[in-house]
């Protein structure tokens, strides 16, 4: 913790801050500014080299942030003073809105660079390394599950159970919100019926893996009433709370819980969620899971470390381990936001407790695989963090720390950047439609002071998120959302305390392609962004005085225009054929053929039920045919024995690929074989490191541009089908008639 | 064509006129005689009166073309001839086609064309009652036709060319012989026909008979007299001479003497050394006595003007002993009170004064700060509507092209963000039936920034229409804001089908208003451009800029007061706190007048340019001077000197030689001045050259050249050469803000090396910081 600074290094750091402000808003015509911006920019990149230093690391680092910050509030301060006028009342507006969303996401660039300055990295800690004798805490583990089903929630509870922790310690918990008494005595027979046969279900499963079932009388505030709810049942020092899908590996408690046994002011330690499916953006028009950063990639290998530096990393909702004793202090999960999680985390730190984020996965889960479970899914934490923003007042809670509140206000207003992202959408419009000049600069202005921002702006980007985030995806992702989000928020607004929990649909299969029922609104602006390249070409031919800022409304039209376009391909679901995922690995098994005869095979990728085998030989296998495969298993350290049916062969120069699905006939065999897919975080670790990876700026454009023609091709044509479809039916069911 | 069209265009053409005249003047002109009663003819061509370049062309069935002819009010018209030449097409039709010639609106000659015969010279004689005093306007116009039934009105045939270089117009004119007034000041140095083109200013002569220098009357009052009747001249040059009185015995007095009469010489102009049709007269009621009457003398009571015929003093014979003239005295009890005579001569509106003498008995000024030139400028953050810019309504009819021009005549240190925008709103309006090809383009300084087709078919009006151009589209000074308007009328298919346009209708409103945004007084320095247009730095429109004219020598006064005058015509107001000096250092912006071996030899000590004993050139052969030239923008490369000498080819070479023909014009700071201050130089081999270089530099042909900061001339406008020499600097007075904008944009290095310290210190303390906060985490 830093100590208090004394005066001298307080008047030092004010005066810097005064100079650096002065610098800032100091009058330069756009040559000499252009000039300026150059300069710095070349400094910034030829401090990107020295980053690995481990001299000078740390200050080439800073010396980027810094840099990069000042030519942003250069720029700011040059747009405010200069460029904000207008002919009309109506353009003063937009040029204000526009204006307001470039404050925003300059403020959210500047607090990204506080907060990520110093990302930390956690030792990891093992049960292994406490002191001999050393008392363990009790741990509950919570599963709460709304509608998963059995299956899934059977992987999950017997991973938990698997976790290597003394077993009279450990107690896995189903809190169980599918068969609550409300349901269960439901009005609706349908309804009551699946309730009780889904509570009997799992009362039954959790009696043969040796789980608890928990259920409640009534579904109140969610998952968070289920938690507390169980907590009620509880009294394990310690809860680990799980969502239905999140599967952990046997080694979350050797890693996490050390920091509790360590420290008693620790109330948290959060995991990073890993996701081994790709979230439907990903799936529906990149399909680069393996090769690219995934999406929450960024916020738990980079944001994460860089809130937990300033101890303002927070609970995630899953994947984490709680102090029950802190817990308790604030009566247990907050419920005031529908991010519970977010929400306790920013309540226990208020109390001065701390968090520590662990930055290895340790539970692998599913990400939604419909866009309209994503959109369900992100709605509700732009809404769950604008309500803590409106009902916490984190900017001047008491009992934080001044760096946590920038730690929070950073996490949380990000969440706003749908507002921000359509203007930006939208404004290039307002001047190609109706010649408001919504951007009062010059062309040599803009290349002076714009463009050194947006470089500047990208330069700090890569440096900190270039191994977890390309360039272009965060765009990509911010306009899918923004248009449902945007609603979402602005409702929140209106009534911080309407909003209700909405369970994110996981582990959905696609049977057909359809274009997502979201996909209105991308057809608007689209249509819209088109016509504005026309008008955008009459107003260059027709407005010579104006055809600087016309060129360059014309490009940033251009990137819009990409943008949903790349949305477009994005928004038609593909069909998803396997039922459980698979993730690329590469270890090695041996097959048995018989008593006697076993051969060494190359896993190639694993599911939760199956996997690809590679064998050096050709022997002619058969689909149908049963045999096992033997794996030894270096966390269960033992070998594993899983019986399996091979479902398909695939001939390889090499030898032989095998596609095979795992049949285990025991619950031994079972728990080998969520040990043979879960088990490992090294596996998790070394697939994410696999594609943690920056690229440049025009590859990622190379990238994005090569990869958005054949979806969007696709989602027109299955639109075109759906339509023809349609009519079809409409005019048979005339001519019924 | 209705008469509000005439005065529209021609009030066009007259600001042109004036312009246009002082080559008239130049180059035609006769001798000035001594007698302003006397008849004098000149012969003028009529392109001198034209805006145009080259011959004019009048195209479709009737066009015509305007000039005018400005006259002044002194003066009478006995004769005039005009000499046309012109060219027609072959095809037009004889008995139909022809050139009317109308004078003042009469028409008094239509001229056949001949087919056969399509080049022709034609004399018509302007009577001399219709010409009036002011402008007189000469209409051309042809009646053009190639068939007698189905005519394209339009037709490529129907042409004819006006050579108006070949055109002249001849003259005969002589005073008028009425009794004078202060309310002919105007009328006499008018630069219209048979203005007066010197003026002859006198003063008192010290005990020894030479020019008294270090009188205030010399100092401070010569230069307001002689700007005085320069601004009276408006664009055209006046020549100033100056002397002291003769003390002692004159030819006149000689002669007097030699006829024995009992002939008072103090009645006539006799201490003079010659003849002058006119001078004025400087001098305290003191120093009057010894060449004035008792009772003229009597009349001057304070600050005191008195314009007059004074009579010449014959014998018995009728001889003439001491020519007449007219005389402006300029008198006061005291130099103070003379020097308010002066700064009255200067201020006085002559129409108010139909007078012979004015007595000045107080005078009263608001804002005594501001300079008379404020009034001239434009102010930043201000709105102008066309009427406040002298830009009446203006109404085109028929068919053709016009041209509407307003001037903008910004501060010379006027500095404006470069993103903000001159906001023009105009009211216009456009009649039915424009055909193809109707449009209004509009240019500032000639370059093209905005264009509206006219192509409503039943006409449009249109109130608040706004255009915005970047303000540094403009440049200090004057701007020119031109609406080309073209009314064509509407095409229809088929024989006979043309259609004369003489329905066509554009009305451009005096209501229209040009807003300009918020500007600094802030200048970069030495620019002889903004120097020969605006008379900066000696005239600044914001603030009174004190500044001193050096001469080397009491014989280069009469140069200096021309170049003051031409200054002043410059700024349109004149250059106050100005103070004459002979020798002595400059301390602020200053004028300085002398030949090379006068100059002191460390005025060029910190320049790389030497014009004293020993010659020191920039040639350019030396130089990289591409980026210095014509570059009125702040540039980043001639802002750091050091950059400059480490990329840019730079020498001189140092030589003993003179000036030989030339005449030199250089600006650099002053190295006297302890605050930034320009320094304008003017030298010549010989006083007498300077002076002969001097009196060619103020007239137009190179006066317009005027660039850079080092100006050489001799007598042909084409042996012009002009270079940017000096690292350019910043000039500004009031707003702090915009004068570090201007530093800053010329030095970017200073504050980039601000910035990286200050950033650089910033991370340091970061780095130190946030790494201790590691330590401790790491610790934990």
């Amino acid at each position: 913790m830093i100590k208090q600074p004394g005066r001298l290094l307080v008047f030092v750091i004010l005066a810097l801050l005064a100079a650096a402000g002065l610098a800032v808003v100091m009058p330069m015509d756009s040559l000499g500014q252009l000039l300026s911006a150059v300069t710095l920019l070349c400094l910034m990149w030829v401090c990107e080299s020295f980053r690995e230093s481990s001299r000078w690391g740390d200050f080439a680092r800073i010396l980027v942030l810094v840099l990069g910050c000042f030519l942003t509030l250069r720029y700011l301060s040059w747009r405010g003073i200069y460029t904000l006028s207008a002919v009309d009342w109506m353009t003063l507006i937009v040029v204000l809105l526009l204006f307001t969303a470039e404050i925003y996401s300059s403020c959210i660039h500047v607090l990204g660079c506080i907060i990520n300055a110093v990302p930390l990295k956690r030792p990891l800690l093992s049960l292994k390394d406490l002191p001999e004798g050393t008392d363990l805490p009790s741990v509950d583990v919570l599963v709460p599950s709304y509608n998963e089903d059995a299956e899934l929630l059977e992987t999950t509870l017997r991973a938990a159970l698997m976790m290597q922790y003394p077993a009279e310690k450990l107690n896995v918990h189903l809190l169980d919100d599918g068969g609550t008494d409300q349901k269960v005595n439901s009005d609706n027979a349908q309804v009551a019926a699946a309730a009780r046969q889904r509570r009997a279900e799992l009362q039954a499963l959790c009696q043969r893996l040796g789980c608890r079932y928990l259920t409640r009388p009534r579904n109140e505030k969610a998952k968070a009433g289920n938690l507390n709810h169980a907590l009620q049942f509880v009294e394990g020092d310690l809860v680990v709370v799980l969502d239905a899908d999140h599967v952990p590996t046997v080694d979350f408690l050797d890693h996490t819980v050390p920091w509790f046994v360590r420290h008693d002011d620790i109330f948290l330690v959060q995991t990073p969620h890993f996701m081994i499916n790709p979230d439907p953006v990903d799936r529906n028009l990149l399909q680069s899971f393996s090769r690219m950063p995934s999406e929450n990639d960024m916020f738990y290998q980079t944001i994460q470390r860089g809130l937990d530096f300033w101890e303002a990393s927070f609970f995630c909702g899953s994947a984490a381990v709680l102090r029950r004793k802190h817990l308790d202090e604030v009566g247990g999960l907050a419920g005031d936001s529908i991010t519970e999680d977010c929400e306790t985390a920013f309540d226990l730190h208020s109390k001065g407790y701390r968090s520590v984020y662990v930055d290895r996965p340790m539970v692998a889960g599913l990400a939604p695989e419909t866009f309209t479970g994503f959109v369900t899914q992100r709605m509700r934490w732009a809404q769950g963090m604008t309500q803590i923003l409106l009902l916490k007042k984190p900017y001047k809670a008491p009992g934080l720390k001044w760096h946590q509140r920038v730690g929070y206000m950073s996490s949380i207003l990000f969440w706003m950047f749908p507002f921000a992202r359509s203007i930006f959408l939208l404004s290039p419009l307002a001047y190609l439609y109706f010649g408001m000049q919504v951007y009062n600069a010059s062309f040599m202005e803009i290349l002076a002071f714009t463009l050194p921002h947006i470089i500047g702006t990208y330069m700090v980007s890569s440096f900190l998120f270039g191994r977890t985030r390309w360039p272009l995806i965060s765009e990509l992702y911010e306009i899918m959302q923004c248009v449902f989000s945007l609603v979402a928020i602005v409702k929140v607004f209106i009534n911080p305390r309407k909003p209700s929990f909405m369970v994110t649909p996981k582990g959905d299969t696609l049977d057909e392609e359809f274009v997502s029922p979201l996909a209105k609104p991308f057809y608007v602006l689209f249509a819209l962004l088109i016509l504005g390249f026309f008008t955008g070409a009459y107003r260059f031919w027709a407005e010579p005085l104006t055809r600087d800022l016309t060129t360059v409304v014309l490009l940033w039209n251009l990137f819009n225009f990409l943008t949903v376009f790349a949305a477009l391909g994005a928004l038609l679901e593909r069909r998803q054929k396997r039922v459980a995922p698979r993730l690329p690995i590469k270890e090695e098994g041996r097959l048995r053929l018989g008593d006697d005869q076993a051969l060494a095979c190359k896993l190639l990728d694993i599911s939760a039920n199956g996997s690809r085998l590679r064998l050096d030989t050709s022997l002619g296998l058969q689909v149908g045919q049963q045999y096992q495969l033997d794996f030894w298993s270096p966390v269960l350290e033992r070998w594993i024995h899983l019986p399996l049916v091979i479902r398909a062969v695939f001939p390889d120069p090499r030898g032989e690929e095998l596609g095979v699905e795992f049949v285990p006939e025991n619950s031994t065999q079972m728990n080998d074989l969520v040990a043979l897919s879960f088990a490992d975080s090294a596996r998790w670790l070394y697939f994410q490191n696999r594609r943690a990876r920056p690229i440049s700026f025009m590859r990622a454009l190379r990238i994005v541009l090569s990869l958005i023609w054949v979806p969007v091709r696709a989602h027109f044509r299955v639109l075109i089908v759906q339509r023809y479809q349609h009519l079809f039916k409409k005019h048979k069911k005339q001519l019924a008639a | 064509m209705t008469s509000l069209t005439h005065a529209a265009s021609g009030l066009a053409v007259r600001q042109l006129g004036w312009l246009l005249l002082v080559v008239l003047l130049l180059g035609q002109a006769v001798t000035a005689q001594a007698d302003l009663q006397a008849a004098k003819t000149e012969v003028m061509r009529l392109s001198d009166f034209s805006a145009q370049a080259g011959p004019v062309r009048l195209y479709g069935v009737t066009e015509q073309r305007e000039l005018f002819f400005p006259l002044a009010e002194t003066r009478d018209i006995q004769d005039a001839v005009l000499s046309l030449r012109l060219v027609n097409s072959i095809a037009l039709q004889d008995e139909r086609s022809f050139l009317l010639v109308r004078f003042n609106e009469t028409t008094l000659a239509q001229i056949p064309f001949d087919s056969k015969q399509p080049i022709s010279d034609a004399r018509v004689r302007l009577p001399a009652e219709l010409w009036r005093k002011g402008f007189n306007k000469l209409t051309l116009a042809v009646n053009q036709h190639y068939t007698n039934s189905c005519e394209d009105a339009t037709a490529p045939e129907l042409w004819t060319e006006l050579d108006l270089y070949h055109s002249h117009l001849e003259l005969t004119h002589t005073g008028t012989s009425s009794e004078l007034t202060l309310a002919d000041l105007s009328n006499l140095f008018s630069p219209g026909i048979g203005g007066l083109e010197e003026a002859l200013l006198v003063t008192a002569p010290d005990l020894d008979g030479s020019v008294n220098t270090a009188s205030r009357v010399y100092r401070e009052a010569l230069p307001l007299a002689a700007q005085a009747l320069a601004l009276r001249r408006d664009y055209t040059s006046l020549e100033i001479r100056h002397q002291a009185w003769m003390k002692d015995r004159t030819p006149y007095m000689l002669a007097i003497e030699e006829t024995e009469l009992q002939l008072d010489p103090r009645e006539a102009i006799s201490y003079l050394e010659t003849s002058e049709p006119f001078h004025l007269l400087l001098a305290t009621r003191e120093q009057l006595h010894s060449i004035m009457t008792p009772a003229e003398i009597d009349l001057i009571r304070g600050p005191y003007l008195r314009l007059q015929k004074v009579q010449p003093l014959v014998d018995q014979e009728g001889e003439v002993l001491v020519p007449g003239g007219v005389r402006l005295l300029v008198s006061g009890r005291d130099e103070e009170e003379v020097l308010q005579a002066a700064r009255l001569l200067q201020e006085m509106d002559d129409r108010f004064n139909p007078v012979g003498e004015i007595t000045l008995l107080e005078r009263l000024q608001q804002n005594d700060q501001l300079p008379q030139a404020s009034g001239r400028f434009l102010h930043p953050a201000s709105s102008y509507s066309f009427a406040d810019l002298q830009q009446p309504t203006a109404t085109f009819q028929d068919m053709g092209s016009r041209r509407i021009r307003v001037n903008l005549p910004l501060p010379a240190d006027y500095y404006a963000v470069e993103s903000e925008h001159l906001e023009l709103q105009l009211d216009f309006g456009y009649g039915a039936g424009m055909g193809p090809g109707s449009v209004m383009n509009v240019l500032v300084n000639g370059e093209y920034v905005h264009g509206l087709l006219l192509d409503q078919p039943g006409g449009s009006a249109f109130r608040n229409y706004r255009i915005r151009i970047p303000i540094r589209k403009l440049n200090p000074g004057i701007n020119t804001l031109d609406f080309d308007v073209t009314l064509r009328p509407e095409l229809v298919v088929g024989e006979c089908a043309g259609i004369p346009g003489t329905h066509l209708v554009f009305q451009m409103q005096d209501t229209s208003r040009v807003i300009l945004p918020d500007a600094a007084e802030v200048s970069v320095q030495p620019n002889l451009t903004l120097f020969a247009n605006t008379g900066f730095p000696y005239v600044a429109s914001g603030y009174k800029t004190p500044s001193e004219v050096i001469l080397s020598s009491s014989d280069l006064t009469a140069g200096a007061l021309t170049l003051v005058g031409r200054l002043a015509q410059a700024a349109g107001a004149p250059l106050e706190n100005l103070q004459l000096k002979v020798g002595g250092q400059p301390s602020g912006h200053a004028l300085m007048l002398g030949t090379p071996a006068s100059l002191p030899d460390d005025l060029f000590s910190t320049w790389d340019l030497s014009l004293g004993r020993t010659q020191r050139w920039p040639y350019p052969a030396l130089n990289d001077l591409r980026a210095r030239l014509n570059q009125d923008e702040v540039s980043l490369f001639q802002a750091s000197p050091e950059a400059i000498s480490a990329s840019r080819l730079s020498g001189q070479v140092h030589q003993r030689s003179g000036l030989g023909d030339l005449g030199v014009l250089v600006a650099f700071a002053n190295p006297y001045s302890e605050e930034k201050a320009t320094l304008t130089l003017v030298t010549a081999e010989t006083e007498s050259l300077l002076h002969e270089r001097l009196l060619t530099l103020v007239t137009s042909p190179f006066w317009s050249q005027l660039q850079g900061d080092l100006f050489i001339w001799e007598e042909d406008p084409d042996q012009i050469a002009h270079l940017q020499v000096a690292n350019r600097y910043e000039l500004g007075e009031k707003d702090t803000w915009m004068k570090l904008r201007l530093i800053l944009s010329n030095n970017p290095w200073y504050w980039l090396g601000g910035v990286l310290v200050v950033l650089l210190a910033f991370t340091l303390l970061a780095v130190k910081l946030l790494g201790k906060r590691r330590k401790e985490l790491e610790a934990e």
